[in-house]
Formats: C-alpha cells, structure tokens, sequence
C-alpha cells in the first residue's frame, strides 16, 4: 500500500529494476528470472516481492543455511559495525522501515507498520508496530515488544557516541525525535529537507535498532546481542576471526502472507569466515555453503555446467574502482592537471578488456546503475573524453615540459577486478604524460592512509554507492561520510561545488532531485573532478536449487525478507 | 652431552636475543602504517587512536619499548591482539590444528621422501629412479599454492568429494573429519618438501653405498637388503636430519599460505592476519615464538646424530 507522500513520488520516479536490468544489457539469466518476479511492479502489502525464483508448491520448515563472510566481524555492535556485521543484523534486529537501494519500490516496514506519514518534507511519523516481540535470551533482556521508546533511545545512543555509523546523517540533519508516550509513535524532524533520509535510516548499516535496555544499562554489544528480529545468536558461537550461528526465534512477529504460517522457515543460519576465493568456491560446489558470489560471467557459467539446479542472479556490482586526487596537494591543485588525468583514462577499454560490455558499462561521476541521475552516455563522452593529446597539452600549459610525476598509492589485493585495472591504468596514464611514482600497499595500510587523507592521489578500491549520494559527497568539502575521512572533494576549494551537492540532497521533489543530482555533476566536470569512477560492472549471486523463493533484485534487502525456505537440502 | 646441551642453550639465548631485536626494530621501521589507527578500526578518533598509542606503549622510547615487551615474556604475557584478546589464549586455540597439520607434513615428507630416495639410489639408473627423480624435480618446481588449488580441485570436480573447508575440526571433536581436514593441506606441503628429501636421501646413499665398510658387507655374502637396511640407512640419514629439522621451519611459512587455502584457523592465519595489520605485539612474540621452535630443533636434532652415528662425539 502506497502513501502519498514524496517518498512514494520519488520512489515511481525512479527506474525500476526491471527496467535497469533491461537497459544493462543483461544476460538470459537474469530476464528470466525478472521475467519470474512477475509484470507488477506493485510490492505486497509487507514488501515482500512476489513470484521470486525457484519457489515450487508448499514452504518446508527447517534446514541450516549456511553462507561465507570474507573479512573479520570486527564487533557485532549495530550501531558501530562498518565490515561484515550488517550482513547479520536484519537478522538479529530491526529497523523501522527499509527501503532497496537497487529497486526503491521495495520498501520492508518493520518495527514501523509503514511508511512514515509526512506532514512536511522534514517531519516523519513511524507508527509503532505492536507485538515485535524480543526473543528469549540469557543477557537479562526481557521478553517484551519494541516500542517507539527503543527507537529513541538508539538514536540518543547514536548522538552520544562518536563512532556510530548514522552520525554521518544525523550529525547534519537531525534536529529533534521523540517518542509518544504510549510508545506507540515516534516522531522525527529533520533541520533541512533530505532526500536520501529514509535510505540512511532504514540501513543495515547502522540502521537496526537493539533493545533500549543495552544502552541504558551499558551492555556491551560487542560480541552479543539479542532483537526481535526473525533470529537470534547461538550462545557462545560468535567468533571475532570466525563464524556465528543464528537460531530461529519462536517470538517472531511476522506471518507468511501466502500460508499464515509464522516466520521464518528455516531453523538456523551459520556464517563461516572464509578469506580464500577458491576455498569459498570449493566450500560452495561441495554444498558446505548454499551462496557463492562468482568472480565474474565465465565462473557463474562453468559453475551452473557443473552444478544442477544452480540458480544465477546478475546484479550491480557493489564495488569499483577509482582514481581519487587530493585537491588540496600539488599538483591536483591546478585544475588542468586534474583535467589532464581524466583525459587520460579511455574508460571504453577497461570494459571491452576486463568484463565486457555485456557486463560493464563506463561510469561517470554517479554510476550508471543509478538510472536518471547518472548522466546519459552522449553527454558523458562530451564531458569526459578520452582525449591523450589534448591531457598532454594541459600538462605542457601547466609545466612546461611533457610530462608531469605523481606520486600515487594502490592496495594490492584481490578485491575484484582491481588487479586487472592497474595495468590498464598505468599504460593510459603513462601515455598521457603522467611519469607515475608508484606505492603498492597492502589493503589494510593502503586503507588506513586512504582512510585518514595519507595521500597524494591513489588508484582506490571503492563500495559502488546504491544512491547519488555518496558519489556526489566524494567531491563534497567533508568527502563522503562528512567527517573528512576517505576523501575532500572539490567543495573543500571550490563553495560553488559544495553548494550544489548541498542542494542536491534537499530537494522538493524527485523530478528536482533527479535534476539537481545531475546539475552537480555538470557543474563538477566544469571544475575538473578529483574523484574519478572508471566502470561499473555486474556481480552474479549464485544459490543452490534447493533455495527456494529467495528474493532478487533488491539488493541487500534480502537480508530482511524471511519467506524463503530450503527444499531438499543435503544432509 | 650435558655440557654440550647447556653450551648450546646459551648460544640460543643469544641467538634469540638477536632474533627479537631484529624483529622489534624491522616492524617499527616500517613506514606509514600506525599500528594504533589500525586497532581503533575505520570509525574512531584522534583522541582514541592516541588512547590506543598510550595503552600499547607506542608513544614510549623503543628502549622502554623494548623492555616492557622483554618484561612481559618474562611473566609470561604475550600481550593483547588487534581484537583486544589475549594473544596467549589465541594461541592455545591456534596451536592444535597447525601443529597437527605440521605433523602430518612431516610424516608425508618422510613417508615419501626417505623410501623413494632409497629406490632410487639403490636402483640407479632404473626407470624407477627416472621416474622417481622427475617426480621430485616436479615436486620442487610446484607452488604449493597451486598444487592446493589443484588438491581442492580434482575430487571435488571428478567425485564431489572435498573435505571441510567452512570451519576448523578439532582432533577430538570428530577424529575423522579432521583427519579429512588436515591430510590434504599435509600432503600439499610434504610433498613439497618430500621432493627435496627424497633427492638428499639419494645422493647420501649413494655416497654412502660407495663406502668401503659398504663393500665388506655386500663380500659377506649379505643381501641387498640387508646391506642397506642395517649398514648403509642409518648413516645416510644424518644429512637428511639436518634437512628435515631446517625444513620444519620452512614449512611453517608454507602453513601461512596452506592454512588460508583450506581455512584452517591456525597460528599461520594468525600471524598473517597480525602481519597485515601491523600489529607489534602480536608479530614480534609469534616470531619470537617460532625462533625458540627453531632453536630448540636443532639442538634436538643435533643430539639425534649421535644416536645415528655413533662415532660423533660432542665435547
């Protein structure tokens, strides 16, 4: 059911993910299983997306799913964990409403009964759903439902605490919340208008929100919790370098729509932690695992050869790779020589030679998964051409001579595709005139330095960021979280740049977000960019044939939706 | 012997004196990487990644440094890890499945490399021996990393089959689906190593079997057999002793990468995991640690020559 209010307006303004899919030239594979979710573009009354893949007669309770994670938890506390931690909160706690990144109609109330009502564009009222029941529990945390007091006292938590993941949107846009004293609504009024608000609210990342009780009795959430999410964590099997098991939780709130049977239909799920990607792989055909992310087409085709039943959904990539320049360092001051480097780079052969163009596609300074508000290719190729020469020439203006040294950093890592950039990169930039003093680091040191601004420019390995946002926020004065980490963009040297990417997040209505999203980007390119994406690709997701009903094409919102089940799982 | 045992005891004080001077000033004359920042994580601040420094020490002098790091060793405490837990307790959980799978290697590397080095010298010139050398060239010129690939590979694609890669199985958990764990990382390490062993075993032996006490033996009237199983094994063996010892310590640089492969979690993991973030406390006592491992083979390997040979003595 849909309310009136922009939120919704924005949400139809937007390209659906079928129609992206269509645009993105994606293989037989993904249409068919689009083709399965169904012509309406409708989502059910619980957002649950309706006739996904694989779903054949009645659910089957039970079952273990077990999945991999790459990198160390690092903590399990929600309100601070940025690595693999997001992966499992929907799972174990709840937000007040989720909307996809990657197909906006997909919206999960949650601890919220809907969408919040919108009297003005920075008041939202979340009306408290009843009977989100906490499960049971050894940390002393009663068995009680959620209520709007839990949503305030999170959010007094995330301004107390410096490090907490959604301090980078309320630090800037929260003005007051409050919750009613029946607990069953909660208000919140925000200073300006923000378009992206419910994006950020409703994240895994930093959006789920832990009983109040953990706060106002200072329990750590480090290596424990407990919600009223569809599951809870096994004792004593969380693992900081290792795995974590979940089990069901008998408390939880919601039904099946279809059966009326209580949610959700498997027992368990059990992470493990593995680094290797051919461990990964064998632990994935051997079944020891039921998802797989495959490295690019060719491995997603042996692997459905191989495996019957293989079930393969191609989504947009999640990361990418880009050349960051510190503005604020010679010689990216000059912005000619910044000019210079993005004449260099002939984004076109990064895609014919490492993905292809059945599977990538050039980016400009907001990628093109994002529809409308990445610029249209014609334009890009006006504003971003690959022009050798003329990066020379420039170089000549600025120095005299016909080439110019920088210095720059790169991880040396698996992270994809990065490998395949470096060399292509090199050629094109060494082409230009660019006489690279290189610092290969390994990802941990080359994160920190990219992290804390140690550097002059850098070949990076970037997330690919589901909204404008923070691609837009990488040009901004306090790069993309707002507390000068990462990146300072343009908008540090230039108030023009700042002011627009500004407006761009307060706009009144989509078809003005949309235009303003793109004016930015325009006005940047006028002033020589100092972050510069290269391609986005495509990732394909694979899950074994006796997953069933597992939702696609929303992106990390799946990690929310719990009507899927498992048939016939090997013991 | 005592004297001996006690001389060398001291040389290894001194030896692991050098060894952790060495380690403490190479990591911290490492440039760039801040120790502390990488503790705190990506979210923290100034004031807790100066928090961390001050907690670590890493604002002291590397003489005090150096001290309280020699202090703690002395009591007994490793410290605490990136993830604020104990490095000591980390290692009792590390410890098992790497010394396990140490074991097994070193049992491979004998099992293969001691009988078909004896073949081969005892058949010289034989296709067996062709055949055995151009397996051990083979053995040496493989990356172990991709003879693990391989490993995990070839069952899996031609019956299914691969052993548990999602977690680490304890010995006295399920005895054999730890042995299902641990034998395939072993044989991709012994075998590498049982390609270098077999090729000494052979060239000793032949030495050896061109001795004259060798020829006294075979104008006995003594089978083959016989003459090199009683007189020619034994002393031909000191040379691979010594390799054998030498290598245990190589192979545990080949446990770093081995264990990531096939997701054990173990101390190699451990200090790779340590290594990338730059973490002091934890790289500096695990090297350390090794050292001590290394030094004390040796010594014990020194002591089994004798047993070996009996015509060394040590004085």
């Amino acid at each position: 059911m849909r309310n009136d209010n922009y939120w919704q307006k924005f949400q139809r303004q937007r390209i659906s993910r079928r129609r992206l899919l269509a645009a993105g030239g994606v293989g037989a594979a993904g249409l068919a299983l689009v083709a399965a979710c169904g012509g309406d573009d409708e989502p059910t009354a619980d957002g649950t997306p309706e006739g996904t893949p694989g779903a054949s007669g009645a659910p089957v309770r039970g079952g273990k799913w077990a999945f991999a994670i790459t990198v160390d938890w690092g903590t399990i506390d929600p309100v601070t964990s940025v690595a693999t931690g997001p992966q499992i909160f929907p799972r174990i706690y709840n937000t007040l409403v989720e909307q996809s990144r990657v197909n906006p109609e997909f919206l999960y109330a949650d601890l919220a009964e809907a969408a919040p009502e919108q009297p003005d564009a920075q008041t939202f009222i979340y009306t408290i759903r009843q009977g989100v029941k906490i499960a049971p529990n050894a940390l002393t945390i009663p068995e009680r439902d959620l209520d709007a007091n839990d949503a305030k006292v999170w959010l007094d938590r995330v301004q107390a605490d410096e490090t907490a993941v959604p301090r980078a949107m309320t630090n800037q846009y929260l003005d007051t919340y409050e919750a009613s004293a029946d607990g069953r609504t909660f208000t919140i009024n925000l200073k300006s208008p923000y378009s992206y608000f419910l994006l950020r609210l409703g994240a895994a990342l930093g959006g789920t929100i832990p009983p109040r009780e953990f706060f106002e009795q200072n329990i750590s959430l480090k290596d424990q919790g407990v919600g009223a999410g569809p599951f809870m964590i096994r004792p004593g099997t969380y693992q900081e370098t290792g795995g974590i098991v979940l089990d069901r939780n008998p408390n939880y709130y919601r039904k099946d729509e279809a059966t009326g049977e209580q949610l959700p239909y498997i027992d368990a799920l059990e992470a493990f932690r593995i680094s290797d990607r051919q461990a990964r792989r064998t632990a994935f055909q051997s079944k020891q695992i039921h998802e797989y992310g495959a490295e690019n087409a060719a491995e997603a085709a042996q692997l459905e050869q191989d495996i019957p039943g293989l079930q393969v959904f191609e989504e947009p990539s999640n990361q990418h790779i880009s050349f960051t320049m510190h503005p604020e360092k010679a010689p990216w001051t000059d912005e000619r020589i910044r000019r210079a480097a993005m004449l260099a780079l002939d984004r076109q052969q990064f895609v014919d030679l490492i993905v292809g163009t059945e599977n990538g596609k050039i980016d400009g300074l907001v990628h093109w998964q994002l529809g409308p508000f990445a610029l249209p290719e014609d334009e890009l190729a006006t504003l971003q051409p690959y022009d050798p020469a003329g990066a020379r020439e420039l170089i000549r203006a600025v120095t005299g001579e016909d080439t110019i040294t920088i210095k720059v950093m790169y991880p040396i890592t698996d992270f994809q595709f990065h490998d395949q950039h470096l060399p292509i990169w090199r050629q094109q930039m060494e082409a230009a005139g660019f006489v690279l003093d290189v610092e290969p680091l390994d990802l941990t040191a080359w994160l920190t330095r990219y992290t804390q601004l140690q550097y002059d420019s850098s070949l990076s390995a970037n997330r690919a960021y589901e909204t404008a946002e923070i691609p837009l926020d990488f040009h901004a004065a306090h790069g993309p979280q707002g507390d000068d980490l990462y990146a300072v963009g343009l908008g540090k040297i230039d108030a023009e740049v700042e002011a627009a990417i500004t407006a761009s997040k307060q706009a009144g209505s989509s078809e003005e977000h949309i235009q303003r999203v793109l004016d930015a980007q325009r006005l940047i390119y006028q002033k020589g960019p100092a972050f510069l994406p290269i391609m986005s690709w495509t990732t394909f997701d694979l899950r074994h044939g006796f997953v069933k009903n597992y939702p696609p094409g929303i992106g990390e919102s799946d990690w929310y939706v719990n009507d899927w089940w498992l048939e016939g799982q090997p013991s | 012997m005592r004297r001996y045992i006690v001389r060398r005891l001291l040389q290894a004080v001194v030896s692991l004196f050098v060894l952790s001077v060495v380690v403490f000033l190479l990591l911290r004359l490492v440039p760039d990487t801040d120790p502390a920042i990488v503790r705190c994580g990506l979210t923290c601040t100034d004031a807790s990644i100066e928090r961390i420094r001050e907690e670590l020490g890493l604002n002291d002098s590397y003489l005090v440094q150096y001290g309280t790091w020699m202090r703690n060793l002395v009591t007994g405490s490793l410290g605490t890890d990136w993830q604020g837990g104990s490095v000591s307790d980390e290692l009792q959980r590390r410890l098992p499945p790497t010394v396990e799978l140490l074991i097994f290697t070193m049992l491979v590397t004998i099992l293969i490399g001691v009988p078909f080095g004896i073949i081969s010298a005892g058949y010289r010139n034989s296709a067996a021996d062709y055949v055995a050398r151009f397996t051990a060239v083979l053995g040496l010129a493989v990356p172990n990393f991709w003879l693990a690939a391989l490993v995990l590979l070839i069952p899996l694609q031609l019956w299914d089959y691969s052993p548990t890669v999602t977690t680490t199985v304890g010995f006295t958990d399920d005895p054999w689906d730890n042995l299902r764990q641990i034998v395939p990382p072993a044989f991709v390490l012994g075998a590498v190593s049982a390609a270098g062993v077999m090729r000494l075993t052979r060239s000793s032996m032949l030495e050896v079997l061109g001795q004259d006490y060798i020829r006294t033996a075979r104008s006995k009237g003594l089978r083959e057999q016989v003459v090199i199983s009683r007189h020619a094994l034994k002393n031909s063996l000191i040379p691979v002793v010594t390799i054998l010892g030498l290598q245990l310590a190589g192979l545990f640089g080949g446990a770093i990468v081995i264990e990531q492969i096939f997701n054990i979690e173990g101390v190699g993991r451990y200090f790779l995991s340590a290594l990338l973030r730059n973490d002091y406390q934890v790289v500096q006592s695990l090297t350390l640690y090794v050292g001590v491992v290394v030094v004390l083979l040796n010594l014990f390997v020194d002591v089994i020559y004798a047993w070996l040979d009996p015509r060394i003595r040590y004085s």
